[in-house]
């Protein structure tokens, strides 16, 4: 059992607003800026459009309003988390995630990590798995695969159109 | 299912259509060895197959069928409509079933049971029919022939008789060949001395002593052919080995037996056992010069051979930038290299239409049947390739029309001499390249297409209005219309869910087109258009605000350029404009997807054919024509079926590609 | 040492199988669709096979063909060759024997008679 409380994983941090977060970094491929983004009509805000990352065309999200949070002001801090989402037949999707500004990496035990408060702001289903709280500052351990799982973008996407 | 099944199904499907094939030759031509020659070893593949993999109920379907055409080979059955039918009827249950996923459904016994008893029932007639029929073709009769044989097998370097060298199993290979017995003396250090065997069998001495061929070397081998009958059949000779224990072998007494049997044998029997290969050894039918490469390794050569060449047009752009003559050089022999990579590549994924054609081979001979009409099937150009999916995609929308042109094309025989005509009506199949697409032509000679009915049945459905002035393409167009499908006299047909309206839908999905051409009295021949490659698209690349999009230039008649002034009015984003002096419903990508904000001053109006209509599509500007590499945009913009999918341009920029069809019917509320 | 056997035949389930039978055996494979190919990859790997278990009816080259081949060639004729064909033609044997060959099993076959004629093809040439 201690065993397992010194063992630490690695979790990427970005901040949404004055918000900041963090996500294992399993799930992210890379973090790249914000070029150019193709915009595909008739589709949900969130849906930012495409964009070519090495020749791979990938879906560009909003993390913020897929959140339910106001819509990201892109600045020169704005950069694009590649998101890695494993989809039921087994398919290996990548989307974009837009984010704020995107920060170190870090470690943390089990140890670090405390249970999530019910929060409010936030549309979708707890995809807040637990906290961090360094001295007042908090940080939200987010689990990035439900935020942007492919079903109910696909589920939300209908009910828009 | 496991792989090795897998992969016997899908070898299987292969082997099924050979034999439809053959068999439907033997049914124009029942004297022909060769298709015979192949319909059996067809079956004889199957049948081994089936059996290694766990499927014994179609191994012994196709064993019993296997058993009738080696009886057509000896000459002892003749080949006849019933006996095709049955065949025909019995591998198209065997067909379906391979088709499910669950190995239990494949094996139910119950499943093929009627058509194992009718090839049963068959077999009884045949034998029942052939000991009275005299009336044979004087092709000579091979029959297997009856035969006892003694042979002793010493072997000349020591083995044991519970050993693992292969004369051990040979002589049991050999005992297996029919009745027999086996009599095994050994030396003194408990080695084999010698095999002694009787065996009574159809195997012919050549076959047996070709058991020995590779072991030559490790024993001496006597043949001797004691009889041609049973010898087992003699109860004293049955005795006598019975009894011998550890005596050896008096041969003069076996000869007596011998003579014994004889007597009571009646039979009239050839000396010569010289038997020629059953087992034809000929190299497999047609594809001689194929390799089968798994689909899926083909698939992901295509796409790395799509990712190079994009990128290569990005180092052409980048290298334009950059004053290298050496660069140069190196970048546009990169560019030849690719374009020769990507035509090879369009040629990979494409296999012969020919698979199509038995298919409508098989679906003409059982329909004219059905309906008691006459129909020959000529088949043009079948050699002509086409994508493996794409045919995949379109063969129940081509058994559609087929089943369409014989059902309400074709005459009966009586109408058809009333009408002049011969009594055979013709279903053609021709397929043909040119350009970078693939054209498939089904015509028939049969009554075509009525106009008035189209255009009455179209007023009633309130498609048209009675005073509306229709073209006779646009005419023929509306039978594609989902409120107009014509019912069909055969009952199986409409269970399918393909209309033509279906067929329209798949082969624009496929970014083809379709046209019908059509004279009362004389025919109708319906033309499909399918681009060669689906991820390498033609097209037109527009401006629009800041986006660039891709007009496939399938559907594309002509293009135009009006000032904006002329779609801007009524702030209505779908219009009617007048271009080229006509009227054109004309959609303006700005206006439905764009900010109005700083409009051109003029716009290009892309006529292009929607549903057999004239529509027209308003863009900022058109830059030029293009050849490119689509891809898919994926899941998560499936609602957005408008757009096809999305290319990589030259400067790393992304274009969206159009469905105008998808297009127009998005904003038609 | 495991010994390796190059299984060729030209369909595909028919070559899984026998690779596979022979994987359980403890034998390693390798395995070709047709004789061009298995001379090929029995060139290059020339001292690791022990044993061609190839088809007679094989499209473009036969598998008596491939024996000439390999018999011909003297970097590899020493490797045995054995057919496992449903053929059971005594000329066509004769000649394979004549040409080299080392077994022929015919199909279909029994599982210790196949071993043994392997195992003697291997030990003995």
């Amino acid at each position: 059992m201690r065993n397992n409380d010194n063992a630490t994983n690695a979790y990427l941090t970005f901040a949404l607003g004055a918000e900041k977060f963090a996500i294992s970094v399993n799930s992210v491929q890379e973090i790249v800026e914000l070029e150019q983004v193709t915009k595909v009509p008739n589709a949900p805000q969130y849906m930012l459009g495409i964009i070519n990352l090495r020749g791979k065309v990938l879906p560009l999200l909003d993390t913020r309003l897929k959140l339910g949070l106001s819509k990201t002001e892109i600045t020169k801090k704005s950069r694009i988390m590649v998101i890695d989402l494993e989809t039921n037949d087994e398919k290996n999707v990548q989307v974009g995630a837009l984010v704020d500004v995107a920060r170190e990496v870090i470690e943390l035990s089990p140890a670090d990590i405390q249970n999530a408060p019910d929060f409010e702001n936030y549309k979708t289903d707890t995809p807040i798995t637990g906290i961090v709280n360094s001295h007042g500052d908090i940080t939200m351990i987010m689990d990035i695969t439900k935020i942007f799982s492919t079903a109910e973008i696909i589920q939300l996407n209908h009910s828009v159109n | 299912m496991d792989s090795n099944q897998k992969r016997f199904v899908e070898d299987a499907l292969d082997l099924l259509n050979e034999l439809d094939e053959g068999l439907m030759q033997l049914e124009m031509n029942p004297l022909a060895t060769a298709p015979l020659e192949q319909v059996f070893r067809t079956m004889h593949t199957i049948k081994g197959g089936a059996n290694m993999f766990g499927f014994e109920s179609i191994g012994q379907l196709a064993h019993q069928l296997e058993t009738l055409y080696d009886l057509a080979r000896q000459s002892q059955l003749q080949i006849s409509d019933a006996l095709i039918s049955l065949t025909l009827h019995a591998f198209d249950k065997v067909r379906d079933l391979l088709k499910e996923k669950d190995v239990a459904k494949i094996n139910d016994p119950e499943a093929l049971k009627d058509h194992l008893k009718a090839a049963a029932n068959f077999l009884k007639e045949v034998e029942a029919g052939s000991s009275s029929d005299l009336t044979k073709t004087s092709i000579t009769i091979h029959k297997d022939e009856l035969a006892t044989f003694y042979l002793q097998i010493s072997p000349s370097i020591n083995i044991t008789e519970d050993g693992n060298h292969p004369l051990v199993f040979i002589v049991q290979d050999i005992a297996g060949l029919g009745t027999s017995k086996v009599i095994l003396t050994k030396k003194h250090s408990g080695e084999v001395l010698h095999w002694e065997v009787f065996i009574t069998t159809t195997t012919p001495q050549s076959e047996l002593e070709s058991y020995f061929i590779f072991v030559e070397n490790e024993c001496a081998v006597k043949y001797k052919r004691l009889l041609a009958c049973d010898l087992f059949e003699q109860p004293q000779f049955v005795e006598y080995l019975n009894t011998l224990g550890a005596q050896s072998l008096d041969m003069a007494k076996i000869e007596g037996f011998v003579a014994l049997r004889k007597e009571a044998c009646d039979q009239q029997k050839d000396e010569d056992n010289d038997e020629s290969a059953n087992n034809a050894s000929g190299k497999r039918t047609a594809h001689d010069s194929y390799i089968k490469v798994s689909k899926r390794k083909v698939d992901d050569l295509l796409n790395w051979i799509s990712e190079l060449i994009i990128l290569q047009a990005q180092l052409t752009t980048t290298a334009s930038s950059i004053q290298s003559a050496a660069l140069a050089d190196v970048t546009e022999q990169l560019e030849m290299i690719t374009a020769r990579l990507r035509d090879t590549s369009l040629e990979i994924g494409l296999v012969p239409v020919e698979t199509l054609v038995t298919k409508f081979k098989r679906l003409v001979r059982d329909l004219s049947k059905q309906l008691d009409k006459k129909v020959n099937f000529i088949s043009e150009g079948s050699e002509t390739e086409m994508d493996k999916d794409v045919i995949e995609m379109m063969t129940d929308p081509i058994i559609h029309i087929v089943r369409n042109a014989i059902d309400h094309g074709i005459e009966t025989p009586a109408e058809r001499r009333a009408a002049g005509k011969s009594e055979h009506g013709t279903v053609k199949l021709k397929a043909f390249n040119s350009s970078s697409y693939i054209n498939i032509v089904i015509s028939d000679d049969g009554k075509g297409i009525s106009k008035e009915n189209v255009l009455r049945k179209a007023i009633e459905r309130e498609l048209i209005s009675a005073g509306d002035n229709l073209s006779d393409e646009e005419i023929f167009d509306l039978i594609f219309h989902p409120g107009l499908s014509t019912a069909s006299q055969v009952s199986d047909v409409s269970g399918r869910g393909v209309g033509m309206d279906v067929v329209k839908q798949k082969i624009n999905d496929l970014r083809g087109n379709v046209s019908v051409k059509s004279m009362s009295g004389k025919g109708t021949a319906i033309h499909i258009k399918l681009p060669l490659s689906r991820s390498i698209i033609e097209g037109l690349l527009v401006n629009v605000a800041d986006t660039r999009y891709v007009v496939p230039l399938n559907v594309i008649e002509r293009i135009d350029r009006i000032p904006y002034a002329d779609i801007n009015r009524e702030n209505k984003v779908c219009k009617t404009v007048v271009v080229n002096e006509e009227p054109l419903t004309v959609l303006s990508l700005r206006q439905q997807f764009h900010d109005e904000v700083n409009p051109p001053k003029t716009t290009d109006i892309i006529s292009v054919l929607v549903n057999g209509v004239k529509k027209g599509i308003a863009v900022d500007k058109i830059e030029g024509k293009m050849q490119t590499v689509m891809k898919p945009l994926g899941d998560t913009y499936k609602q957005q079926d408008f757009i096809s999918g999305s290319t990589i341009l030259g400067n790393g920029n992304l274009a969206l590609v159009l469905d105008p069809a998808r297009l127009f019917s998005l904003t038609q509320q | 040492m495991k010994k390796t056997i190059l299984v060729v035949d030209d369909f595909a389930s028919i070559r899984d199988f026998v690779c596979d039978t022979l994987q359980r055996k403890g034998y390693q494979t390798l395995s070709a669709a047709n004789g061009n190919e298995a001379f090929k990859v029995l060139v290059e790997k020339a001292t690791e096979v022990n044993l061609v278990l190839t088809d007679y009816n094989m499209p473009d080259c036969t598998g008596f063909e491939l024996l000439k081949k390999i018999k011909e060639n003297p970097d590899v004729k020493k490797v045995p060759v054995v057919f496992l064909t449903t053929e059971s033609n005594p000329e066509k044997m004769r000649s394979a024997k004549e040409a080299g060959l080392s077994a022929w099993i015919k199909k279909p076959y029994r599982s210790e008679t196949f071993f043994a004629q392997i195992e003697n093809a291997i030990d003995n040439g």
